[in-house]
């Protein structure tokens, strides 16, 4: 097997995996799945990109304040548009793929159908026993990884992050013991936007930046999800690397369209084999 | 609803419907007569999926590939088997049945979220399949030359009105008799339909395989008027398009998304100026509808006619 397989192959779990983690946090805490998930993700890759054409920043402050950005304006439509209603399942849903729908328009309407290219920070590569790493895609999955772990020990380390957990485990009693959920709701959907706009421009680093990535990149994070099981926030990581590793070896032999299709094809048969997912609990209590 | 359809409503509901009906022969093919048989197979579309979404409250994204797959046999039937295209429409919708039952069976086992995305990921492999095997399906690209209906637009205007009229009429039979009382029970609260002796299973199954019957039968008609059909009916836009007319039409009222219809597609028309925008502006106006009017414009109509009853205080 060849080296350069799996390290590509780690490369990708690690993309799928921030691609991801948003997306299975906001499920987790707020009961609605965001179907604008890819929105954001891209979204994130194209405010930086403004960030730094337009604006004339420098990569830290315009990737910090498009993070910000992303994470503000969905702690806002939340509010507003989700949150009095989010016990209403279909229309929550409903609402979500209409916030995916006018994000996408938006975008190729500021920014053009077509791809554009974003800057390569890290270039170069670094020879390891023959084969050649790009320094970049080292760069993403290791800043990808650590922003990960900084969110587990938000979560899990600080009052805030007790907060949200107690939120997820079961709101109404929360709020009884005086946690105000609404609030811990905003800061669930805050920080998975957030981290969710930071892998989207480590995405775009490595790729480019093009609308179509959106329905792509959306459809990796479902499917993770799903493998993961909806009920688990850190499940993800486990299955993006499985999904990820798979992905790139199966590419490399069956290459083009697989991707598109074993997306689905594994949607399907987990849904239909254990729609639990792999660490999957129990249903969400809302 | 008692409150709006009295006899005055009624009869005005008719003067327009017949003056609707006589538009074309008055006017002659014109580009509102295309947009309008468009608005009548996506009327369909919505009225269908009110069925399964609105009453029985199974959000399914596949109703679309239901709607693909309906088209694609119907088309086939006619290039294989020499069917006349009247035939393939009720051919499509057969297929769009059969495979209604086989998802209504196989979503059984999934609430809200998960059916979504099941159906989600049909969709997309339907797409994805339909790309992949180009040999029979033309790819992107698609068939081409499906004999249509008939090259008179006008006489496609009135059979897409006519096959428009027969689902909703029966599809609201349908929704106001026992079967339809019991499928809004199970949206209502599946668990208190099961205490008190729905049989869930039935309803939901039947109502995915009469919404995907005329689902398919829309597909049939599309493909019979457009003449064509590709990888791109499964496209996502046409599934949130489609949305868009259910959620501003008013869902569970399935006159209401068929109105949806008109509302979304003839907006997108008079806004084609803002090309790009439109999109967005129908969203946020599916957004703001749905939080402050959430029984759409069939819910608005329904307030401004029964005004005068209400006025004159005799409402129950």
């Amino acid at each position: 097997m060849d080296i350069s397989l799996i390290i590509n192959g780690v490369f990708i779990g690690s993309v799928f995996a921030i691609a991801t983690i948003g997306l299975s946090f906001f499920y987790t805490t707020t009961g609605v799945f965001n179907f604008a998930h890819g929105a954001l993700l891209i979204l994130g890759g194209y405010l930086t990109y403004t960030g730094l054409t337009h604006l004339n920043l420098s990569l830290v402050p315009a990737a910090f304040l498009s993070v910000v950005a992303v994470g503000l304006f969905m702690t806002l439509f939340y509010r507003y548009a989700l949150l009095p209603i989010r016990e209403q399942h279909i229309t929550a849903i409903i609402i979500t793929l209409a916030l995916l729908l006018m994000l996408e328009r938006l975008i190729v309407v500021l920014y053009g159908p077509w791809g554009l290219p974003f800057p390569t920070f890290f270039p170069g590569v670094v020879i390891v026993s023959g084969t050649e790493i790009s320094i970049q895609k080292m760069f993403v999955s290791i800043s990808s990884l650590i922003a990960i772990a900084l969110m587990w020990v938000l979560i899990s380390k600080t009052w805030i992050g007790l907060g949200i957990r107690a939120t997820i485990d079961n709101e109404h009693i929360a709020a009884s013991l005086g946690i105000n959920a609404g609030r811990m709701h905003l800061f669930s959907v805050f920080i998975s936007s957030a981290i969710t706009a930071f892998g989207g421009i480590n995405i775009a680093s490595t790729l480019f930046l093009s609308p179509i990535l959106m329905s792509q990149m959306n459809m990796i994070a479902i499917t993770v999800s799903i493998l993961a099981g909806l009920g688990s926030i850190w499940g993800v990581i486990p299955a993006a690397f499985i999904l990820g590793i798979a992905d790139t070896i199966g590419a490399s032999y069956l290459g083009g369209w697989f991707r598109f299709v074993s997306m689905t094809v594994v949607v399907i048969l987990v849904l239909v084999i254990r729609p639990r997912g792999l660490f999957g609990q129990k249903e969400r209590v809302i | 609803m008692k409150k709006m359809w009295n006899h005055s409503v009624l009869i005005l509901a008719i003067l327009i419907l017949l003056i609707y009906a006589v538009y074309p022969v008055v006017t002659g093919d014109s580009y509102l007569i295309r947009v309008f048989i468009l608005i009548h197979i996506f009327a369909i579309l919505a009225a269908s999926m009110d069925i399964i979404v609105g009453y029985t409250g199974q959000l399914t994204a596949g109703h679309t590939a239901i709607w693909g797959w309906g088209a694609f046999f119907g088309a086939w039937s006619i290039v294989y088997l020499n069917i006349p295209p009247v035939l393939a429409i009720i051919i499509g919708g057969v297929v769009g049945a059969l495979l209604g039952l086989g998802i209504g069976i196989l979503c059984l086992r999934f609430r809200y979220l998960l059916l979504t995305l099941v159906t989600f990921a049909i969709l997309i492999l339907s797409y994805a399949l339909a790309r992949q095997f180009a040999s029979i399906t033309g790819g992107e690209l698609g068939i081409h030359g499906i004999p249509v209906l008939s090259t008179n637009r006008i006489i496609v205007f009135y059979i897409s009105l006519f096959v428009l009229i027969a689902t909703i009429v029966s599809l609201k039979l349908i929704g106001r008799s026992e079967i339809g009382m019991r499928m809004r029970a199970i949206k209502d609260n599946e668990e208190g339909a099961k205490v008190l002796g729905v049989d869930v299973v039935k309803y939901k199954v039947m109502a995915s395989v009469i919404g995907s019957f005329f689902a398919g039968v829309a597909g049939g008609l599309y493909t019979t008027y457009m003449g064509s059909v590709g990888a791109s009916i499964f496209f996502l836009d046409h599934l949130l398009r489609l949305i868009l007319m259910w959620g501003i039409g008013g869902g569970g009222t399935i006159i209401g998304p068929a109105l949806g219809a008109y509302v979304v597609i003839l907006l997108g028309e008079y806004l084609r100026f803002i090309e790009e925008y439109r999109l967005i502006l129908l969203g946020i106006a599916l957004i703001v509808i749905l939080r402050v009017f959430p029984a759409g414009v069939y819910g608005v109509l329904e307030k401004i006619l029964s005004y005068p009853k209400r006025l004159r205080g005799d409402h129950k």
